[in-house]
């Protein structure tokens, strides 16, 4: 057999197999460093600030819904919500028997609505601000309340950061949560605890002055022939609300 | 002598062989090529570069933070939000004072007070301070010298900025903590 071609080709075959070689070295090799290159720390600091600010406004207008829902629930003039079970009326004070039965779910509508109203006043000129307050109005955030606290999630929020040629975008799991307790009030379901200990006892002023520490508690007797105690809570810390600086305040018949 | 040209036709032998040759180099050509391209893929999706293949380094990637000065915009916004969220009296916090400030417009040199304390708190002795409530142009700084006109010498890239919301008004704060220049 004439073997006279056989030195070229197996040479080529021994060049493309360099080649591939050389090539997959370089390729790995590289490849880290352009990742490295690529990855700049002020990508992921930009994303976290704007996730920073995202947090602390909605903490802003989520503080504000908290004291403006609860305010609403113990205000007698706004009758939509109610922290009383079926109210009954003695002379011009209200009897508190019972917590309202859907004491939890009306408080999560007019959370929900108050945080809404909130946040729709904030004036924004951020592009992620913007989108932020569209999610907000589109009621797409979730609410849950329990014993005075209040959690909102959200997950549809997308940040985005670019950097030279790269483009990061970031989806953040929003949850912040509002304590009454620790904006200075209390829980109804623990106003209620209180009122069932306190309303039997000799001296019901220094009773509910012991548990409720974030109210100004006084008594005073009312009635000729059947008389009673009505129970005053004023807040000890003034909130705002409109243009001004106010203590929430609001009396019951413990029952 | 010069070859009948039928002869030559039929005379083959070396055609065949290196047409044998080239079947052979092309089937090893092709199995090279496809084993480069799957090692390639493979090692595009995983980002896996087996430590012998890099010669006095690490196979992990390695991200170099450049300076302080990349990260000084992040933790400024962090101190602020801290500092809006202090408490001064009754649980009532620095950010709800600057709103009954803007309210009520009573009492300036107290608020700035109480800010100035929070701030002389919770910076370090050898960094300076600005912090700025543009609107009502409040403004209190601390550098080495404690003069004013040296406020021109801050890092503005590094300034970090939040609204307070209070009745549909905006309250802007800035606010620089770094080196003293």
């Amino acid at each position: 057999m004439n073997k006279r071609g056989d030195v070229a080709i197996v040479l080529l075959v021994l060049l493309v197999l360099l080649v591939s070689l050389a090539t997959l070295f370089n390729f790995a090799t590289n490849s880290k460093k352009i990742e490295a290159k690529f990855l700049d720390v002020r990508v992921i600091d930009t994303i976290y600030i704007e996730e920073n600010l995202v947090e602390f406004y909605i903490n802003q207008a989520g503080k504000k819904a908290t004291i403006k829902t609860f305010k609403e629930f113990v205000d007698d003039s706004i009758e939509t919500y109610d922290y009383i079970n079926s109210r009954i009326i003695v002379g011009n004070d209200v009897e508190f028997k019972e917590l309202h039965s859907r004491l939890n779910e009306s408080f999560k509508q007019g959370f929900s609505q108050n945080f809404k109203e909130e946040f729709e006043s904030y004036e924004f000129s951020e592009s992620y601000l913007i989108n932020l307050k569209e999610i907000i109005s589109k009621d797409d955030f979730n609410v849950l309340v329990n014993k005075g606290v209040f959690q909102i999630s959200m997950d549809s929020l997308e940040i985005s950061g670019s950097f030279d040629n790269i483009e990061i975008k970031y989806k953040p799991k929003i949850l912040l949560e509002f304590n009454l307790e620790n904006m200075e009030l209390h829980s109804f379901e623990k106003i209620y605890d209180v009122k069932e200990e306190c309303k039997n006892k000799e001296n019901i002023e220094s009773c509910f002055n012991d548990e409720l520490v974030n109210f100004y508690v006084s008594v005073e007797i009312k009635g000729e022939d059947n008389k009673y105690s009505l129970v005053t809570l004023t807040s000890k810390k003034e909130f705002l609300f409109g243009e001004n600086f106010e203590n929430i305040k609001f009396s019951f018949i413990p029952k | 002598m010069k070859k009948n040209k039928f002869l030559l036709i039929l005379d083959r032998k070396a055609q065949v062989g290196i047409t044998l040759t080239w079947i052979t180099a092309f089937l090893v050509i092709f199995f090279i090529m496809l084993i480069f391209i799957v090692v390639s893929s493979g090692l595009f999706a995983k980002k896996i570069i087996p430590r012998y293949l890099v010669f006095g380094g690490s196979d992990k990637n390695i991200i170099k933070l450049d300076d302080e000065k990349s990260i000084g915009s992040l933790n400024n916004q962090r101190k602020l939000i801290r500092i809006l969220n202090t408490p001064i009296n009754k649980g009532e916090t620095l950010s709800e004072k600057i709103i009954q400030w803007q309210l009520d417009k009573k009492n300036e040199e107290e608020l700035k007070k109480e800010v100035k304390n929070i701030l002389d708190n919770e910076i370090k002795n050898n960094e300076c301070y600005m912090f700025y409530i543009v609107e009502e142009k409040i403004l209190l700084i601390s550098n080495s010298n404690n003069e004013i006109s040296l406020i021109i010498d801050f890092d503005y890239t590094r300034f970090s900025n939040i609204n307070l919301f209070s009745n549909k008004q905006k309250i802007n704060m800035q606010f620089y903590e770094g080196e003293c220049l």
